[in-house]
């Protein structure tokens, strides 16, 4: 199962990500605390054969809670439905959690706080089977950091139960609210059996030691120069994260012979996990460059990780790598935005159903008769409308996408396309990701093509007017230096680039049709 | 930040024409330079003049276009079908002609000894229509769409609007409330002039009975009644057989089988009610096509099975189309791969053939068109 030959890509969602390790037949783990080179007794090739996580959008800000969405597809639900695909495909793998927090604050105070990260996430994960320890456990987490109203009205909205309703039924329906029916996991299923009453060995915190992702000097100055510090909390969102490795079936250790502390112990036995050049290994700054997990693929001694026991553990692991956001915008074919289009969406032989991001009020597919050349933003829609999100690993080169104009009253919580219809769609495109970063004239063509004017059309549009001209045409009351030439000069470029970047055409001729639908 | 980062990216589908409804055009202006182009580009297809008879030197008119140019009038009805007693004779039409118009299977424009196409040419392009088959949709499908092309390169090069498509004829009035103009041949077909110049939308050859004595239907008679143009069949038929004919094969013209319910109502009553008697041309496959309204009805009927299938979708049936997953297996696969000959806006063949599965959604290349119309007119009852 293990073996990378049939490992497949890994999966992802909005907030977390789900993936199986490569071959771990060609290193050996310690299994107890030591130095340097040497080798304890137990020379079992402890390595994960897979890994689950759970990125920091699906926790309230500096908090443990983990607060519900709307769309279940939008919170912590959608991970522990990888958590069980996974866990079906490599059944009997034991589990342990590892909670890990960013690199603003103190080492212990962080330790804390990325402990009950990975209490909130493993009392989450064994909640269907063991619902009284799960609650017992969420409690003492509610308690130490002062969960109160905000977090009350939330379960409330979830799980439909009436204000006042005690702290416990709430807390316990609240977690079987989020714990997918098929995840049935005890303290048992984890590394060390539930043996140790801390949770040593099943759940620890990593505090801030092993960052993935560590600012460049330069934006490290930029972002503390600004007053507000939300763009560099949320800059580091990457760091805080919980991770879940999946080990092979049979794996079980000794708590007392686990490197790591306790979920709530302090750091002091972390620190003997460290690389000998840990603390630089998870602080030192390029100046320019940003530093990321993916270093250490290229030079292991290159890491972000301080800790070498979870270097070891994590090496080439598709988990620990700072996922990347494509959004790409839907629009019809005369450029106005799709606000909740339907759509179905392929990357990498994977296809999902979805649905743009709308805010009411909706206009729904319904535009009154705009003028061309005006904004592709109906009245009602903002600029953030219409976008679907897809989280990679990589950029890919294009991503496939069918999608329709949304009917009459569908909004954000109308059912999801069927994935196997995919001829209930009105428009269908490769649209282009990955774009030199440059005005040529091959960038420019993809811009183009993505804007809907294609100069290489898979199949000949007969009687269409010259993409090119037909941009220019378009745009020129926008950009005073287009002339229609039909040649993709300069000013044509730059327009293509702008215009394209910020996912905002124009509308285009044609639009002036009300049609009914 | 390094490796990640956000991209973002527009996607907008390559453009799409609406085909209007030639009421909605009428409405805001009875001389709508659609219609009014639609004129021309006709125009211009039926010109073309030969060397008739052959070494004599005398350039000759010839109405209706050349019958071996495949862009113009007359050979673009002939791909729907053609006499089949014509004989040539050195690629030319044979002496003594074919039997005169008003016959069914006569050409009206034929002139003895005019050019012709090559008896290949002839059997590979002409005389191709498709009835009583499951290839009445998409083989219409693909002939409106390539004729589409032809006059849409004419109206651009006279000019008109970039973003013109052809007009469809929504005859049927909406269920459950009376005929009005839908009754009726519309305005600016019936008039021998268009602001002033030739219409080429208007043709004699409608001679139908009417409701109304004296009244032809090029003189504002009604020619059509409800029955006759019901879409009940869109809300009964479940599947495509039961809307739109079976079997699935070829059948040229349509002399085997049975038509499907929107085949025969609206489609047959509408060609026999305008067509009527001997001489009209909506009657005649050969003749049908001479009719400017003839595409205009066929786009309505292109339209009507874009209805059906959306309606089928709303209603959650998968049932829509010959589906090799649902119930038709291999007679589907045998469905979307076929493949048929045309030829493009440039006059050249057509390569690789167009084939079904091409054609079944309207809105993605090569047809990039949609309807300004495609409501159930059934709202969604089942």
């Amino acid at each position: 199962m293990a073996n990378g030959k049939d490992k497949p890509g890994p999966s992802t969602t909005e907030g977390g990500i789900a993936g199986k390790h490569d071959d771990p037949g060609r290193f050996e783990v310690l299994l107890g605390p030591s130095t340097g080179g040497e080798f304890n007794t137990a020379r079992l090739p402890l390595a994960p054969v897979a890994c689950f996580r759970v990125d920091d959008i699906r926790f309230a800000f500096n908090s443990s809670f983990i607060a519900a969405e709307t769309d279940e597809k939008n919170d912590v639900r959608s991970e522990l439905k990888l958590l069980a695909e996974l866990l079906v495909e490599l059944p009997g793998s034991p589990l342990s959690v590892f909670g890990h927090a960013d690199p603003v604050g103190d080492d212990g105070p962080n330790k804390i706080l990325s402990g009950r990260r990975a209490r909130i996430i493993y009392a989450l994960i064994i909640s269907n089977k063991e619902p009284d320890l799960a609650l017992k456990m969420w409690q003492e987490v509610a308690a130490e950091e002062k969960w109160g109203a905000s977090q009350r009205t939330n379960m409330e909205t979830t799980t439909g139960l009436p204000h006042g309703t005690s702290d416990k039924e709430l807390m316990k329906a609240y977690m079987k609210a989020l714990s997918p029916p098929e995840l049935q996991v005890g303290k048992t299923d984890f590394l060390a059996q539930g043996v140790d009453p801390k949770g040593k060995g099943d759940f620890q915190g990593c505090s801030e030691f092993n960052p993935i992702l560590i600012f460049s000097e330069k934006k490290n100055k930029e972002l503390e120069a600004l007053k507000d510090k939300t763009p560099r909390n949320d800059a580091n969102a990457p760091n805080r994260r919980v991770i879940v490795l999946l080990f092979p079936k049979g794996s079980k250790v000794e708590p007392s012979k686990w490197p790591c502390p306790s979920a709530t112990a302090g750091i002091t036995d972390c620190l003997a996990q460290f690389h000998k050049d840990g603390d630089k290994r998870r602080k030192t700054r390029e100046p320019e460059r940003d530093r990321t997990f993916d270093d250490a693929r290229a030079d292991p001694a290159k890491g972000t990780f301080a800790c070498a026991f979870y270097d070891q553990l994590l090496t080439s692991s598709p988990c620990e790598k700072a996922l990347s956001i494509v959004k790409i915008r839907l629009f019809d074919a005369q450029a106005r935005a799709l606000p909740f289009a339907p759509c179905l969406v392929t990357l990498n032989g994977k296809t999902t159903a979805d649905r743009a991001t709308g805010a009411p009020p909706n206009p729904q597919g319904k535009f009154p008769g705009s003028p061309v050349g005006s904004s592709s933003t109906p009245s009602g829609a903002t600029k953030e409308d219409g976008f679907i999100k897809l989280r990679v690993l990589d950029f890919p080169a294009t991503v496939n996408v069918k999608w329709s104009r949304p009917k009459d009253g569908e909004g954000s919580g109308a059912p999801l396309p069927k994935v196997d219809d995919p001829d209930d769609f009105e428009f269908e495109m490769d649209v282009t990701v990955t774009i030199p970063d440059d005005e040529s004239d091959a960038a420019s063509k993809l811009r183009l093509k993505n804007l809907g004017y294609d100069v290489n059309p898979p199949k000949p549009i007969v009687g269409l007017e010259d993409p090119i001209r037909a941009f220019q045409t378009d745009y020129k009351a926008k950009f005073a230096d287009i002339v229609v030439d039909g040649t993709l000069n300069a000013p044509t470029a730059k327009a293509a680039r702008t215009v394209h970047d910020a996912c905002d055409p124009v509308l285009k001729s044609g639009s002036q049709v009300p049609l009914t639908r | 930040m390094g490796t990640s980062g956000i991209l973002r990216r527009p996607a907008v589908p390559p453009p799409v024409r609406v085909r209007r409804s030639l009421q909605s055009l009428i409405s805001e202006n009875p001389t709508h330079p659609i219609l009014l182009f639609y004129s021309r580009g006709i125009g211009e297809m039926k010109k073309g003049s030969a060397e008739i008879p052959p070494g004599s030197g005398r350039q000759v008119n010839i109405p209706g276009g050349r019958l071996d140019d495949p862009r113009s009038w007359r050979y673009q009805a002939a791909i729907h079908d053609y006499p089949p007693n014509d004989t040539t004779l050195g690629g030319r039409r044979r002496n003594p002609a074919a039997r005169p118009f008003p016959f069914f299977d006569a050409d009206p424009f034929a002139i003895d000894q005019e050019p012709m196409p090559s008896a290949s040419d002839r059997a590979r392009f002409w005389r191709a229509c498709q009835h009583n088959s499951w290839f009445f949709l998409p083989w219409h499908r693909m002939y409106l769409h390539f004729f589409e092309k032809i006059v849409l390169g004419h109206v651009i090069r006279l000019g008109g609007p970039k973003d013109w498509a052809l007009p469809y004829w929504n005859y049927s009035a909406p269920p459950g409330t009376p005929m009005g103009n839908e009754a009726l041949v519309p305005a600016p077909f019936r008039s021998p002039t268009i602001a002033g110049e030739t219409n080429h939308l208007f043709v004699a050859e409608r001679v139908g009975p009417t409701l109304d004595p004296g009244r032809g239907a090029n003189a504002g008679g009604r020619f059509l009644i409800p029955d006759l143009v019901s879409l009940q069949g869109l809300r009964t038929s479940k599947t495509f057989r039961d809307v739109f004919g079976g079997p699935p094969v070829e059948n040229h013209p349509g002399n085997v089988g049975s038509p499907g319910s929107l085949e025969q109502t609206p489609h047959n009553n509408v060609h026999s009610s305008l067509g009527g008697g001997n001489g009209g041309f909506m009657i005649g496959f050969s003749t049908a096509p001479l009719d400017p309204l003839f595409w205009m009805h066929h786009c309505n009927i292109d339209r009507l099975w874009e209805v059906w299938v959306q309606r089928q979708k709303r209603l959650g049936d998968r049932n829509r189309n010959p589906n090799p997953v649902v119930a038709d297996g291999p007679l589907a696969q045998q469905w979307l791969n076929k493949g048929f000959d045309f030829h493009d806006a440039q006059g050249n063949v057509v390569s690789p053939q167009i084939q079904v599965k091409d054609v079944l959604n309207t809105r993605v290349p090569p047809l990039s068109y949609e309807y300004e119309d495609t409501s159930d007119p059934f709202k969604g009852a089942t």
